[in-house]
């Protein structure tokens, strides 16, 4: 009876160690697999996800196939409907398919809008050099902000002021037939655009179209270095009767940003300035880097954001130090352009109460994104946290409602479709909703406020358009001014 | 020490016998891996799809917001891809969530006087019922309506709540419910839409539903002594079954014919044959197919069942596809004269496929061209007499087929 006990025991364990060491055999097989084909990238992607390798890539071949539904525990048949598709397509599709890897592209769109995020985005490679530029705050070219008329057709919206193109007598309102004897009609604006574009020194013929003049004709520019100002339209108010107070307009939030805004303010307090106007209006954004040095500017210490992830994990934006304009009176205007890293300034500016904000509440998009470039020349942005105020609040949808609310006079903006905004983004492609639309060379944003009033095509209603959100901007400042005195 | 040497004899049996299971299980799941997917044929894809994998290798990696599952995600791929062929017939619907329930074919929205189409960026107008709450707007064949704006909706407390709870996660914006949703809802009584045209600027448009209005159904009477007028609405099998009851009486004995294509929105190929059989005899249309280039495919009308006689054949900018396809054979083959405005312009032939999940495609497969050939490449038939007042259409036809018998009772 004991004996038949023991061996039954020792029977038990014996099964049960060979099936578990069956086990972790058949566990390793596959999880040497998965090692041996995942690169870096993938193994912290799952990793980080669901701890199954196997699933994630299990075939050599066809690790790129599988890939798409793959990252986790998904089965690769869950992929099958996209696989169903293309051959659809592939097979019996009688219109032509699009170039090179417009479906490719075309795929990835549209399987990043099953996040639901608007501002994770993938832009292909033509887009993407055009509007890389808008950050890098330079490029080669000839200068001049252009945009497509309803017939398509490109049009020099306004040749930047000292620029080439102004210099060699380009005018708002030309249009622009052929490049180089290249007829661009038809051709995509971001196309047309990087042909313009060249090395500095070369020199780029343009055909243009000019309204009173019968025939067309060319013109040749040399092209040059372009340095896209961030800080504009540095003033005082003197027109407006209010000498004291310095304006100025941040239209993006740029690599040298903080730099220009010092400069400007230095310029402005030299020539008298006592209280400050910085204008955020329709500014959408940039880089967190920039909004947190000109946070810096003004706030001596503390913190400019705190940025949460997936994991709930926080990362605190501290106040750099070393401003220049702790004291000034500050008024802040913004509106509903006025999007993420304005709305970080406009937000620490109002939690520590250093400024006044003046205007409409802001866009509300409280999210960070990560920018990659893609091996193809194109890019990719993730939204990878969302950021609160320093006091902990949370912007996204929200926006930031000033504590003077000031809705502007009807007739200012310009583009009725792009009012409401969907997809104000924050390296400012600048001109309304749309991932691929009609973003025009560095656009900043365009119509109404153009800095340089060279904009022939709204000048009617700029004649009677008052600004009342300025004004009562200037009103806060001199108010402050004066209780500062 | 003997018990002690047994104990190690056992032990080590014990290992070897673990050691082997453990290689058998290695073995095991080696062979017994499952098969790849194999990259599906006619797929030269590898290079395009490192990029795929390359882009939701960040996703994966640093989103902020909840992955969606494999299958949500491969059907937005599929959407992407469709979407991208540019393809102003083509459009990739769900099998999840509103889409699922949108028809791939056209759909009449009686109650709002439109017949409109799923395309990936809203709904496209086929054609505007006379008299219906879209004939009092600028909408007009080819328009697509992009947006709606929002009504009263937007104020509502319970909406604004649920918008308040979502927020805190920036991956979780609300769905967003497709225009052709939106347009079906009962609840939107007054609906203010954006509407593109084909070229042109963007134009609002508010429309107020109504009671549901009558269906247009397929109907024959008799305005004059031996005129016939039929009215086709669409062109798909239910229409085809109508037309055989209605024509089962007496307008078969009338010699002159007018027959009604305006604001037919086509719909299905297959049953063009039954309803062009009533009016002609032999070609109908040819299906030419995609860049591999087969061969046309002509198609013939079904045995007619009626001899062919004078015919006036009304079209409009709302006579789209299939209807397009009838009045052009009608013309070439029984001789029709056709009065109204220029059609549509819908070369295009397409089918709709339903994919694995339940999911649907509809798909250009090919385009149509004429029995002699002519294919529609640059806008839609030409009238033989254009009239571009809705009364003075039927008006027009009438004179015609009165003249036409005038002409034909002087020579005998």
């Amino acid at each position: 009876m004991r004996s038949m006990l023991r061996w039954t025991s020792l029977f038990l364990v014996a099964s049960l160690a060979m099936a578990s060491a069956f086990g972790s055999g058949y566990a390793t097989a596959g999880r040497l697999d998965g090692a041996g084909t995942l690169d870096l990238t993938r193994l912290v992607g799952s990793a980080a996800g669901t701890p199954d390798a196997h699933a994630a890539g299990s075939a050599p071949s066809s690790d790129a196939v599988s890939a798409p539904g793959s990252g986790g525990a998904a089965a690769p048949d869950d992929f099958d409907v996209y696989w169903e598709a293309w051959r659809a397509v592939k097979a019996d599709y009688a219109g032509e398919l699009p170039d090179g890897s417009q479906l490719t592209y075309a795929s990835i769109r549209g399987s990043l809008r099953a996040l639901e995020d608007p501002y994770t985005l993938f832009t292909d490679p033509v887009v993407n050099a055009v509007q890389s530029v808008e950050l890098d705050g330079e490029f080669e070219g000839i200068g001049a902000y252009v945009q497509n008329d309803e017939n398509g057709q490109l049009v020099i919206q306004t040749p930047m002021r000292g620029q080439p193109a102004e210099r060699a007598g380009v005018e708002a309102g030309d249009i622009v037939l052929a490049v180089d004897g290249r007829d661009i009609a038809g051709m995509d604006i971001n196309e047309a655009v990087l042909l313009i574009r060249g090395p500095k020194g070369t020199v780029v013929r343009l055909s243009i179209q000019r309204e009173g003049v019968a025939e067309p004709f060319e013109i040749a520019v040399t092209r040059d270095r372009i340095d896209i100002p961030s800080v504009n339209d540095v003033r005082l108010l003197e027109d407006e009767g209010a000498p004291t107070v310095g304006y100025l307009q941040v239209t993006v939030f740029a690599d040298e940003t903080r730099t220009e805004l010092r400069d400007a303010i230095a310029e402005l307090r030299e020539a008298g300035a006592q209280g400050l106007v910085v204008d955020l209006r329709n500014n959408p954004g940039g880089y967190l880097n920039a909004a947190v040095g000109v946070v810096s500017e003004f706030v001596p210490r503390g913190l400019v954001t705190v940025r949460e992830d997936s994991q709930g994990r926080r990362f605190e934006e501290k106040v750099e130090g070393g401003g220049t304009a702790y004291d000034i009176p500050l008024v802040i205007l913004v509106n509903q352009g006025s999007a993420s890293a304005s709305e970080i300034v406009a937000g620490a500016v109002r939690d520590y109460g250093r400024g006044v904000l003046v205007g409409d509440t802001t866009f509300g998009k409280g999210s960070v994104q990560n920018v990659h470039d893609i091996s193809d020349g194109s890019q990719l942005r993730v939204t990878v946290e969302i950021w609160r105020t320093p006091n902990g609040s949370l912007i996204h949808k929200r926006g930031i409602t000033p504590d003077v609310v000031v809705t502007p006079v009807p007739a200012a903006p310009a583009s009725p479709s792009a009012a409401d905004g969907g997809n104000a983004d924050d390296a400012g492609t600048g001109s309304g909703p749309g991932s691929d639309g009609d973003a025009s060379e560095p656009s900043g944003e365009d119509g109404a406020s153009e800095q340089d009033g060279v904009d022939g095509e709204d000048d009617a209603p700029d004649a009677e358009r008052v600004d009342n959100q300025l004004e009562r901007a200037i009103q806060e400042a001199l108010r402050l001014i004066e209780e500062a005195a | 020490m003997m018990g002690a040497l047994r104990w190690l004899a056992v032990g080590l049996m014990g290992v070897a016998l673990v050691g082997a299971a453990w290689v058998l299980g290695f073995v095991v799941a080696e062979r017994t891996r499952p098969e790849l997917a194999p990259v599906p044929q006619n797929v030269e894809a590898p290079e395009a799809f490192r990029l795929f994998d390359e882009v939701w290798s960040y996703v994966d990696r640093e989103y902020y917001g909840d992955r969606p599952a494999a299958a949500t995600i491969s059907r937005g791929a599929a959407r992407g891809l469709i979407a991208g062929l540019d393809d102003p017939w083509s459009v990739f619907l769900a099998s999840e969530g509103p889409e699922a329930e949108l028809p791939t074919e056209p759909l009449l929205m009686d109650d709002l006087g439109l017949w409109v189409l799923a395309v990936p960026n809203g709904a496209r107008v086929l054609a505007v019922l006379p008299d219906g709450p879209a004939a009092e707007t600028d909408l007009a064949p080819g328009d697509e309506i992009v947006a709606l704006r929002a009504d009263e909706d937007a104020d509502d407390p319970a909406l604004a709540a649920a918008d308040e709870a979502e927020e805190q996660r920036p991956g979780h914006e609300a769905a967003s419910v497709p225009i052709l949703a939106q347009l079906r809802d009962p609840e939107r009584t007054v609906l203010d839409l954006v509407a593109v045209p084909a070229d042109g600027p963007a134009f609002g448009a508010v429309l107020t539903r109504t009671a549901r209005a009558d269906l247009p159904d397929v109907s024959a009477s008799a305005p004059e002594d031996g005129v016939a007028l039929v009215r086709i609405p669409s062109i798909d099998a239910a229409a085809a079954d109508a037309l055989e009851a209605a024509l089962a009486g007496s307008p078969e004995r009338a010699e002159s014919w007018i027959i009604d294509l305006r604001d037919n929105p086509g719909g299905d190929p297959a049953a063009l044959p039954a309803i062009a059989g009533h009016f002609v005899v032999g070609d109908l249309y040819a299906a030419v197919g995609g860049e591999d280039g087969d061969a046309p495919r002509m198609v013939a009308a079904d045995d007619g069942r009626s001899t062919p006689r004078r015919l006036v054949v009304l079209v409009n900018a709302g006579t789209v596809g299939e209807a397009e396809i009838l009045a052009a054979a009608l013309r070439e083959r029984a001789g029709a004269l056709l009065v109204g405005e220029t059609t549509y312009g819908r070369d295009a032939l397409y089918e709709t496929r339903v994919l694995a999940d339940g999911s649907r495609v509809r798909l250009t497969i090919a385009h149509w061209t004429t029995p002699d050939g002519t294919r529609l490449t640059e806008g839609g038939l030409v009238p033989d007499r254009a009239v571009a007042e809705r009364d003075a259409q039927l008006a027009e036809a009438l004179a015609a087929v009165r003249t036409d018998a005038q002409a034909a009772r002087e020579d005998p």
